[in-house]
């Protein structure tokens, strides 16, 4: 009796680490064999699955990566940038996949090899440039501070003293340190902090600029009372041992501003022309 | 290799980071020592109300719901949806205060059981004895069997401090900087995991002496045991 018992649970115990196993490994299985369907230029842009653009995002991130409430799909100005490049005859590949990633652990992934590539605003940083590599700057974005409509802040010179409210690892955060005696709060996705400013918790958020907005555009209760003149490029962001694919999308980006694509995407998401080369982004 | 070294242990990576890692250490103890007050108080008036009259249901019903819900769901339910409530103290309750209440009324539900436990197994003698020397329900509970009860459950209250104490970790996802959310943060600029270590490292001097101190309360039980000594309250 009680012999199958112990063999009945070394049984299960080894079944469920086999199954648990293999599908960690299913990134790397399957690539070699479709070679079919792709583009001999597909084929040399070292992508983990022939054929299939895999991109990390923090989704959601208005309006650069979000989803529509009730949908799946991901939308937004990353999302239709990184499929026109795609598009392009040097790449070429239409099946484009963004997977939803905590903001702070996706260079760690792309690091490790996990997805092919991200698209999530990530602002273009020395030390983030020693961990992966990026493309040439697609967006020029500045940092805000957002508070509730009718807040004595007047800008980030206000904040001493007073609670802020930023997501972990992005560039606000570390802006939102520099602050004089402030409590930084920081929260898992961006839209928590906008709640924590919604609920009092916070007295302001500092983060992109074009992001709240977005968010300030749809409620009556936000506004934004400071744009901070430092600037910043987003970048796309590739694992440094792709150089292939990265040196794609650099050209693809160039072609697809030389067409007017650019423009195009730019328009529909901020509803202005993108600034021209050297404009100063904070002159309306 | 030495990457792999440098990846866990590179100080100058973490140095810049030790005096907000020392605040978040500051943070978890007191997090820890207040949540854990609140469930050993609580626990027992739950553990004492399991054994009343009608209110046993109450009690039943609490410890049902917080042994279920996650510690996790429960402190962002709080943290959440507090501010939005016209109740008084309750919109006001920082990230800091929720998460030692939230995990105290939590964890309360779990040293309630032990409390059970350990009442339970006091001999029906001890009570039947107190009583017919005329002393009351309440005052058998309170001078004889509690006592007793607490003596003996010592170690899943200490694994139970344990547990809490882990499990202040999850603060850092309503902003409070205990030692893990500073650690993240750390790594997620930095890229480098040697604040990670600096956090198990705390971990690890917080609750090795804690279990030591357990193990030896434990053996010091036995040995009066062995020596048939008769175990006063």
């Amino acid at each position: 009796m009680r012999r199958w018992i112990i063999v009945l649970t070394s049984l299960l115990v080894a079944v469920g680490l086999t199954l648990g196993l293999s599908a960690c490994g299913d990134d790397d299985s399957g690539g070699a064999a479709d070679t079919a369907a792709s583009t001999a230029a597909a084929a040399d842009l070292g992508l983990l699955e022939s054929g299939k653009l895999q991109v990390a995002s923090d989704i959601p991130y208005a309006p650069f990566e979000f989803t529509e409430p009730g949908s799946t799909e991901a939308i937004g100005f990353d999302v239709d940038l990184v499929k026109a490049i795609a598009a392009t005859p040097g790449i070429g590949i239409t099946d484009v996949e963004f997977i939803k990633q905590p903001f702070d652990t996706i260079i760690v992934s792309i690091a490790q090899g996990r997805f092919d590539m991200s698209a999530s605003s990530f602002s273009i940083t020395p030390e983030r440039a020693k961990q992966i590599d990026f493309s040439d700057g697609y967006f020029t974005a500045t940092q805000s501070v957002m508070v509730k409509t009718g807040s004595d802040i007047q800008g980030i010179d206000d904040l001493e003293g007073r609670r802020i409210g930023v997501q972990r690892g992005t560039t606000g955060a570390d802006l939102a340190a520099t602050v004089k005696g402030a409590d930084v709060l920081r929260y898992e996705i961006i839209d928590d902090a906008f709640n924590a400013l919604a609920a009092g918790r916070v007295d302001a958020v500092i983060n992109d600029y074009a992001v709240s907005a977005y968010a300030a555009e749809r409620r009556d209760d936000f506004e934004i009372v400071d744009r901070n003149p430092t600037v910043e490029n987003y970048g796309l962001v590739f694992p440094k041992d792709n150089p292939a694919l990265r040196d794609a999308f650099n050209a693809g980006l160039a072609e697809i501003r030389a067409n007017g694509t650019y423009d195009e995407i730019y328009r529909q998401w901020f509803g202005e022309n993108p600034p021209a080369p050297g404009e100063d982004p904070l002159a309306d | 290799m030495d990457e792999v070294i440098q990846q866990y242990f590179d100080w100058d990576a973490a140095r810049p980071y030790l005096g907000d890692l020392a605040r978040g250490f500051w943070v978890t103890i007191q997090i820890a020592l207040l949540a854990e007050l609140i469930a050993l108080a609580l626990g027992l008036v739950l553990a004492v109300l399991r054994r009343a009259g009608w209110v046993r249901f109450l009690a039943i019903a609490y410890i049902n719901f917080f042994r279920a819900v996650p510690a996790l769901l429960v402190l962002i339910i709080m943290y959440v949806s507090f501010p939005f409530l016209p109740i008084p103290v309750i919109e006001d309750l920082t990230g800091f205060q929720i998460g030692f209440i939230g995990l105290g009324l939590v964890y309360a539900a779990y040293i309630a059981e032990v409390y059970r436990a350990g009442i339970e197994s006091v001999d029906r003698g001890q009570t039947e004895a107190a009583r017919s020397l005329g002393m009351s329900n309440g005052q058998t509970m309170r001078l004889v069997v509690v006592p007793q009860a607490v003596r003996r459950v010592l170690p899943p209250l200490m694994n139970d401090f344990i547990a809490l104490t882990k499990d202040v970790a999850l603060v850092s996802v309503i902003a409070v900087q205990d030692v893990v959310g500073v650690a993240r943060d750390a790594q997620a600029v930095t890229f480098n995991s040697t604040t990670l270590t600096v956090a198990v490292v705390f971990y690890l001097v917080f609750t090795l002496p804690l279990i030591w101190i357990l193990d030896r309360i434990i053996a010091r039980e036995h040995r009066r045991l062995g020596r048939g000594e008769i175990i006063s309250p």
